[in-house]
Parts: C-alpha cells; structure tokens; sequence
C-alpha cells in the first residue's frame, strides 16, 4: 500500500507536494512587449497604444490626423475582431494602415505587434486597440505611452466605472465636444471621474468632427516624437 | 472575456514548473484589483483551458489583493479595495502604487 495516501498501488512513490513560485501570470506577454519596446527604441520608434469603448471615435480622430497632421509621417495597425472596416476608412484619408483581425480575442497582445513589425517604417506608431474598456488594458504592446478616449456621449463616469484602463493612460482625450451642448454633460464631473482614477493623466478635450482641441493633441504627437 | 486568455496564460505559465506525470491538485493566483481581472469570468474560463492537460480538475483558488498606496508626501500607507488614486491620510494625489497590479501564480499543490 502507499504509505502517503494508503492506495492501492504497492510501493507507489507518489505524494503531494506544494511549489511556490510568485511567477507572473503575463509574463511571456510582458517579454514580448519588452521586446517591442526595445525595437521601438532601436528604431527610434514612438509607439502610441490608443484604448476605448467602442464608438468614441479613435478611427474618427485618426482620419482627422492623417489629413492634418503633416510635422512627422506615421504609420497606424489596427486592432478589430472582424473586417478591415476600420483600416480601408483610414487608407481613404491618406494614412498608411494595415489591419490586425483578433477573431476570438477582444484585444491586442504583444506577440500581435511583435508579428507587423515590419510593417512599421515610419517614426511614429499608433495603435488602435480594439474597442474595449476592460480588456486591453491588461496586456502591454510595449509601447511608450497610452492614450485613452472618452467620449462625451458615453456619460461623465466611465473613469471611475472602468478604472484599470483610464488609470493607466498618460493622456486621457474627451472626444466629440461638438455634441456637448445637445448633452445634459457636466464637464466638471467628467474631469473628478478621470482624477479620481488617474489624478496625474494630461487630458484634453477634442471634436474630430469640427476641429476643436485638434491641436493639443498634435502638439501631444510632436513633443512625443521630437523627445 | 480577456480572462480567458489569463486563464491559458496560467496554464502555460504554470506547466513550465511540474515535471512529467505531474498533476496539478490546486492552484493559487493573486490577482491585483487594478489588473482588471474578473473572479468570477477567470473562474468561469478555468476549467476551460485546463481539459486534456495535467491541470485538468485542478481547484482554482483566486486571492484578492488590494490596492496599496505609497504616499509620497505623508509616507503613508492606503490600502482599499476601490481603485481611487488619493492618499487616505493627507489626501494628496502625490501617491506609488505598490500592489494592486499583480497576477501571480503564488503556488501549486502537484502530485
């Protein structure tokens, strides 16, 4: 009989034991984006990783830049879990785009990153997330800064209803200001909701529609790509 | 649902400690509140990812870790289970997050 669990199995050397490990659960994901980050660097690559809810207009505010934004050429990935929607309204606006279609998952992940590296020739970077509050925020591209959107139609807490994402950004952008006085939103209110969560994000307020506040964020892309 | 995908990243992270033969009896996870894991969906998407390998009818135990701020301005400590970035003690926003961001296999129990 085994002497650790009284089974059947005569002389059987099998028995319990603990392991400890404290190993980090995303940790091949963090090495990729390690990876990236440092072929960012190598390159002299800024990469921006730009996060939302779906519908609070990241490809609006993309088509707006490319036909704008002339100071430094960039190249932009996109992340959907179906069609190439996102990047064909972005290639008609001029912008140098290339698809990446997550099927089954509702965000990016380094190693997806890690796969269009080549495709990335220009000196900036920007990456549309998957539209999602939760999920991207979890995983790490390897990028040098987050940029997360906050539509006014959304309602003036989404901060605070989903911190990780809003917590994380080093640029927190208020879009669709144009629709504000058709709103009952309180500005005010909206800006506790982001400090709450993130008291140190820069934050600004746009309209890709009208164009206004378009040039902070422009003025955000320059500093970043002149550092 | 990107618990699924912390789910298989337990498994893959975890198979790299246990040798041949080895079957995983239970495993514990640490999972920070600013890691935007959902207990109940990583619960859900376990059992999932775990047929047909040696973690299969593995108990999933799941630790819920707050947040712990460093106060740079009053060298406090808060601690709290919601996610607001504010010392509790000066009320400064001067803060270091020093857990709360974690997923962590702590330990397995293999046989």
């Amino acid at each position: 009989m085994c002497g650790d669990c009284g089974c059947e199995v005569a002389n059987a050397d099998h028995f319990q034991q603990t392991v400890h490990l404290e190993i980090d659960v995303l940790k091949k994901n963090n090495h990729i984006a390690h990876q990236n980050h440092h072929w960012f660097d190598d390159h002299g690559v800024m990469a921006i990783n730009l996060m939302s809810s779906p519908g609070s207009g990241k490809t609006a505010l993309l088509e707006k830049t490319s036909q704008d934004f002339k100071d430094t050429p960039f190249s932009i990935l996109v992340g959907d879990q179906q069609t190439d929607n996102d990047a064909t309204r972005l290639q008609l606006s001029g912008a140098r785009v290339r698809q990446i279609t997550t099927h089954s998952s509702c965000h990016l992940d380094a190693s997806m990153i890690e796969k269009e590296l080549d495709f990335v020739k220009e000196k900036l970077l920007i990456i549309e997330n998957v539209g999602n509050l939760v999920c991207p925020s979890a995983f790490d591209l390897g990028e040098n800064k987050r940029v997360a959107l906050l539509s006014t139609t959304e309602g003036e807490d989404k901060p605070e209803k989903y911190p990780v994402l809003f917590n994380k950004a080093d640029l927190i952008i208020i879009t669709k200001s144009d629709l504000i006085p058709y709103l009952d939103w309180d500005e005010e209110k909206c800006l506790d909701s982001i400090r709450k969560v993130n008291p140190k994000a820069r934050i600004i307020k746009i309209s890709s529609k009208t164009g206004e506040g378009m040039n902070l964020w422009y003025d955000f892309l320059r500093e970043n790509t002149c550092a | 649902m990107h618990e699924l995908s912390i789910a298989k990243a337990i498994v893959e992270s975890g198979m790299e400690y246990i040798q041949k033969g080895q079957k995983v009896i239970n495993i514990h996870v640490k999972v920070g509140v600013l890691s935007g894991v959902v207990k109940e969906a990583l619960e859900f998407a376990f059992p999932e990812v775990c047929r047909g390998t040696s973690f299969e009818g593995a108990q999933l135990e799941i630790e819920k870790v707050a947040l712990v701020l460093y106060c740079k301005s009053c060298h406090q400590l808060t601690r709290s289970e919601d996610i607001v970035i504010l010392c509790q003690h000066c009320y400064d926003t001067d803060v270091e997050i020093q857990e709360g961001k974690e997923i962590l296999i702590q330990k397995m129990e293999v046989e």
